[in-house]
């Protein structure tokens, strides 16, 4: 398995400042089976046993390029976390691995999900904001893998999921995005209904309930059936607009009114990541945030610092992340020592060798 | 109760095989007894003289014929074993987004069929029989590609 970092870090796309990244996911099922918590394990193994002949067809090989299916039970438990970590499989999935796989193109921008809830979940994923090409690629990912199932499909209900939330579209549209001072001057709530009036919800990253460690949030759409794909994507860029204009506001209103107080702390952090013995994975998160929040607003640091690094490092930062990127499985413990390192050498900042 | 045969879902069917003198009973899922229809049409052998009698008995409540989960326990769990369970939904909204291909050729076939079947009744109507025949064949080939297209 591959220890390379999925493409959408890459922070080169639209305000890659304030959004990381944009995911949309496709949720099919196929007539041959019923739902997948329903099937059997030879069912489900000749399912995958179908998919791994699908994506090695040469017509597959023509629209989508090379693309590799991995059986979750032939991975590490190593392999796996860092998967979650990634964002390409559900905590659900990992808890429930055997007979499920996930088929990965070259660079881990689009991923099929076989087994989870659904027998087929098409992902994509790109950089900053840019829910149109994620659509586009999930789109046409679907229709390459129509040619070789039939789909469960219904003339009111649209495409049938084993979720009835699900059911209609199937899609999903997820933005990751950095809200510290939203996140600061308890602007989030506010945004959360107001957007959800309009079908959006808002949850923290990584975390559950107040705020969500490295000031990380999701905004995707809850209603999929009675709408359009285009309908609902267009719909979402314009919240996700309006949330930057708001989060920008709120940046600007902090430095202005509490300069000292909010440089200290970015400065502070920039300080701990070099000389710090000891890091757990929330502290860095949390001063990657405050380093993120300093390179947008212009602040010098002794190290040039980019989007890319810091974007690695909530990947790497992670459990799975950090043992993959040292080829070394640790316990939490020594994790927490090593972490340090990490962070010095992806941000070149110097240390205390 | 769990069926007997496979041990996996939830049996909802009697069976009752009975082979000269003796009666045995087996209590399996709607998936099995779907297997067993099929292997059933498959083996013809008229003189082993074995008959099989299925009974139907519903605990409570519908029940999904393809995968035999009953209307209660989805209501208690909030969750679909087939696509065919949506039958115990009621969903008010109608999707109106993407549509897959198939049925996007289908729905085009049935609207051609129906354009020339208004054409048809036209040229009946105007006793122009010779092309009304050229048209009722044209029609008959259509529906057969549909039917086609629908396996």
């Amino acid at each position: 398995m591959t220890n390379k970092l999925p493409n959408w870090l890459n922070a080169k796309g639209h305000q890659n400042d304030i959004v990381i990244s944009s995911r949309v996911r496709l949720a099919r099922n196929i007539d041959d089976y019923m739902f997948p918590r329903n099937m059997t394990r030879l069912e489900k193994e000749k399912l995958l046993e179908s998919l791994k002949d699908t994506i090695e067809t040469p017509e597959f090989n023509q629209e989508l390029g090379k693309m590799t299916l991995i059986r979750l039970e032939e991975a590490t438990p190593i392999e796996r976390q860092y998967l979650l970590e990634k964002h390409l499989i559900s905590p659900d999935m990992l808890e429930n691995y055997p007979s499920t796989g996930i088929v990965l193109g070259l660079d881990e921008s689009i991923s099929i999900l076989v087994n989870e809830e659904d027998h087929l979940r098409i992902q994509s994923f790109f950089s900053g904001l840019n829910l149109e090409d994620a659509y586009i690629i999930a789109d046409k990912v679907d229709d390459v893998l129509e040619k070789f199932y039939q789909y469960s499909y219904h003339e009111q209900y649209g495409y049938l999921t084993s979720c009835p939330t699900n059911v209609g579209t199937g899609i999903r549209f997820s933005v990751m995005m950095h809200l510290p001072a939203l996140a600061m001057n308890a602007g989030l709530e506010k945004i959360s209904q107001g957007i959800k009036k309009e079908g959006f919800v808002i949850r923290g990253f990584f975390g559950e309930g107040s705020k969500a460690y490295g000031d990380l949030y999701q905004i995707s759409n809850q209603f999929t059936i009675g709408v359009k794909e285009t309908e609902i994507m267009l719909s979402l860029n314009s919240k996700i607009n309006d949330i930057i204009e708001l989060e920008k506001e709120s940046r600007s209103k902090l430095f202005l009114e509490q300069e000292l107080h909010i440089k200290d702390m970015i400065y502070r952090a920039y300080g701990n990541l070099k000389y710090a013995l000891i890091l757990s994975a929330k502290e860095g998160m949390n001063d990657i945030s405050l380093l993120r929040l300093g390179l947008e607003r212009g602040m010098k640091f002794d190290q040039e610092l980019n989007y890319q690094q810091l974007n690695s490092l909530i990947v790497l930062a992670q459990p799975a992340g950090l043992q993959k990127y040292f080829a070394k499985t640790m316990e939490p413990e020594e994790r927490d020592g090593k972490r340090p390192q990490l962070f010095q050498e992806i941000l070149k900042i110097g240390g205390n060798k | 109760m769990i069926c007997q045969n496979c041990g996996q879902h939830e049996a909802t069917i009697c069976v009752v095989k009975i082979t000269g003198n003796k009666t045995e009973k087996q209590y399996i899922c709607q998936y099995c007894v779907n297997k067993l229809n099929e292997n059933f049409n498959n083996i013809i052998n008229p003189f082993l003289g074995s008959i099989m009698e299925l009974n139907n008995w519903q605990p409570g409540g519908d029940i999904c014929p393809t995968c035999g989960q009953s209307k209660r326990k989805w209501e208690e769990t909030g969750k679909l074993n087939c696509k065919d369970c949506y039958n115990f939904l009621n969903i008010s909204k109608k999707h109106i987004g993407k549509r897959p291909i198939r049925n996007q050729q289908e729905l085009y076939l049935i609207n051609i069929i129906k354009e020339k079947q208004n054409q048809l009744k036209k040229l009946i109507e105007e006793e122009k029989y010779e092309e009304a025949a050229i048209l009722r064949d044209e029609i008959k080939g259509l529906k057969e590609n549909k039917e086609d297209k629908n396996d």
